[in-house]
């Protein structure tokens, strides 16, 4: 199987969640719930203030509730999603939501220079499986393009971080 | 020869007098370089210059900045289409269809087509600028907060042509991002909604974090999550499809579509306040709207030679109202605004006799960095089409890093960053229970624009300041919207 036909396979693999999975029902829940708080928002407003949230924000919860129905009815229609490809995706998932917050709490701590050089070398070198010569490479590069870029070429001033000054 | 065709031709003279032709090349330069970095836009650059400008000769300023206003627009859109990222605000529509022809390897088509349609609907935009010059003191103190109101309407609307799938699920994604856009201090209340004490929310959402978060990280989190090894699937460039030459022709071969979204883009441009972003969304609305096959927002090229040629028909059209009133349309004709400002040049009746040469620089200099940014874009369409074969696991840093900083830099603000995460995990997860990201953010960029003007409407109707239905604006702009949205509602019920 070439290269390509497998990457198209796990391209099949990653088809996204259909209606009725605990995702969705819990993802339009937590909808259905923001726009319930931002509707009780409303109390505390001016009435001119709130007159055009209301009148958004009143149909979306019934359409909100409705959908939030129909899930919850595709679910027991339709039972559990098949646990494989489930069970990749979410694994996927798990990899992902930890290394893509990893990168603005460097950023926060240790500068916007240092905090993403540090995680684009760590990302090479455990997910990317590159060679350490190669993964400080690309993380001098990161750090020299974003100071060459943005310090330099656009005088934009960059946050230290809450430990980047003792560095 | 007239006096506008003699100020047009002194005009062009001087742009190309050497070395007078060096500040337009050295803008459009700098500008291509900014736009290629998300979160920051040509309006950005602008100010960052006008400390460099303060003691040149005027001519030489507007040249640079004719430059700056016109060289950011499209390389935005190569970000969106290879990388899912948009180079800034109005490139978000462009994605939409632009990656996806990216994944299927046809990223060379897409970039031709968007570098194609953005050199000729900036062209569109300047000739209509050249035309309606002489004319346009006497139309744009006509269009009020009626018209602005209609237009948001048209926009909104318009969603409910791009909804694929459930029409209801789409309606309710554009509702939270209608919700989403009343976050802020209202002027017209003096009250603050939904901020929930904090003082980073009285500004409301900020768009660029926002648009990077639903788009950029969300991408990112797929790339990571699905497992995919490249973006397009492929790995070899002999696998890649479409050429740069079935790109430039397709705009020719779709040219009734590109003339209508030029033209929604010179006269979105020439409204003040609506921008780039609300002329892209709306071109691309008006496209969905006649996409018959129902494809748009698979990969369909009309997809990206709507919004692009939207965008760069914008550049003419904002100038209109700079020129000759003194009212800046977008962020980068206010900027432009001040420097002019700065250097003595005052727009309005004297611009438009004494020094119409001086007002033909900054549109030959525009004109002139909107045709260099689409040949360069062109002749680089083949390398930059190859990062679609990168693997997955190389590409996700300089994604990662982009959206990050992008989310940074176009305010300055650390929590704007959060919000990118925030919008980003949101993205993903709309994109995988098939909620509408489109009607989201459509919604949240007409939101403040309709319900402001609403508002406004509404109140000077009261006091008897206007009367609604005798403006013959607002009439044809009815016929318009009853025109475009009342067919495609039926056809969709009937089928």
């Amino acid at each position: 199987m070439t290269e390509a036909r497998a990457n198209h396979g796990k391209r099949g693999r990653s088809s996204h969640a259909t209606s009725g999975s605990t995702g969705a029902i819990t993802f339009t829940l937590m909808l259905f719930a923001f726009t319930v708080v931002l509707l009780v928002a409303t109390r505390g407003l001016r009435p001119s203030a709130a007159v055009v949230p209301r009148a958004v924000g009143l149909p979306l919860v019934v359409l909100l509730g409705y959908h939030l129905v129909r899930e919850i009815l595709a679910r027991r229609r339709a039972g559990p999603a098949p646990a494989v490809a489930k069970a990749e995706r979410e694994s996927g998932e798990l990899v992902a939501v930890p290394w893509l917050l990893l990168l603005p709490a460097l950023a926060t701590l240790l500068g916007f220079v240092v905090g993403p050089a540090i995680w684009v070398v760590a990302w090479l070198r455990i997910r990317g499986r590159e060679s350490l010569t190669v993964a400080l490479a690309a993380g001098a590069f990161t750090a020299v393009a974003i100071l060459a870029l943005f310090a330099g070429l656009l005088g934009a001033t960059l946050p230290q971080g809450i430990f980047g000054a003792l560095l | 020869m007239p006096p506008v065709l003699a100020a047009a031709w002194e005009g062009l003279t001087l742009v190309f007098t050497w070395p007078n032709i060096l500040y337009p090349i050295a803008g459009t330069l700098a500008a291509m370089v900014v736009a290629l970095l998300p979160g920051l836009s040509g309006a950005a650059l602008m100010a960052l210059a006008i400390p460099v400008t303060f003691g040149w000769d005027p001519l030489h300023v507007l040249l640079l900045y004719g430059a700056l206003v016109g060289g950011a627009t499209f390389m935005g859109s190569v970000t969106a289409i290879l990388l899912n990222i948009p180079g800034s605000a109005p490139n978000a529509a462009t994605l939409i269809d632009g990656y996806p022809m990216a994944q299927k390897g046809m990223a060379r088509t897409a970039l031709a087509a968007s570098a194609t349609a953005s050199a000729l609907g900036s062209t569109f935009g300047v000739v209509v600028l050249i035309a309606v010059l002489p004319l346009i003191a006497r139309i744009i103190p006509r269009i009020g907060p009626a018209e602005y109101l209609l237009l948001a309407i048209w926009g909104l609307l318009a969603i409910g042509t791009l909804i694929r799938g459930s029409v209801s699920k789409g309606l309710a994604a554009a509702g939270l991002g209608l919700m989403l856009s009343f976050i802020g201090f209202d002027m017209r209340a003096a009250d603050v909604r939904f901020t929930f004490g904090t003082l980073y929310l009285q500004d409301g959402l900020s768009i660029v974090p926002v648009f990077l978060g639903l788009f950029a990280i969300s991408e990112t989190i797929d790339l990571i999550a699905s497992g995919r090894v490249t973006v397009s699937g492929r790995t070899h460039v002999e696998e890649l499809g479409g050429s740069t030459r079935e790109g430039i022709l397709a705009v020719f071969r779709h040219w009734g579509l590109f003339l209508k979204s030029s033209v929604i883009g010179t006269v979105v441009g020439m409204i003040p306040g609506l921008g780039g972003t609300v002329a892209a969304f709306v071109a691309y609305g008006e496209a969905a709207r006649t996409d018959r096959a129902g494809t748009m927002g698979t990969g369909d090229i009309r997809g990206v030679i709507a919004p692009e040629s939207a965008n760069d028909a914008k550049d003419g059209g904002s100038l209109l109202p700079t020129l000759a009133l003194g009212i800046p349309a977008s962020t980068g004709t206010a900027v432009l605004l001040g420097v002019m400002a700065i250097h003595g040049i005052r727009p309005g009746q004297e611009l438009l006799s004494e020094g119409l040469p001086l007002a033909f620089v900054l549109i030959w200099a525009l004109f002139l960095s909107n045709w260099m940014t689409s040949v360069v874009g062109l002749a680089i369409v083949r390398p930059l089409s190859r990062l679609t074969i990168v693997r997955t696991r190389r590409l996700i840093p300089p994604i990662a890093v982009l959206a990050l900083l992008g989310a940074f830099a176009y305010r300055g603000r650390v929590a704007d960053v959060w919000v990118a995460m925030l919008f980003g995990a949101l993205g993903y997860l709309m994109k995988k229970y098939d909620w509408s990201r489109v009607a989201f953010v459509m919604a949240l960029v007409l939101g403040p624009l309709f319900e402001l003007n609403l508002q406004l409407t509404l109140d000077l109707q009261r006091l008897g300041r206007i009367d609604f239905w005798s403006r013959p604006s607002v009439l044809v702009l009815l016929a318009l919207i009853a025109m475009t949205t009342v067919p495609t509602w039926v056809r969709r019920r009937v089928s």
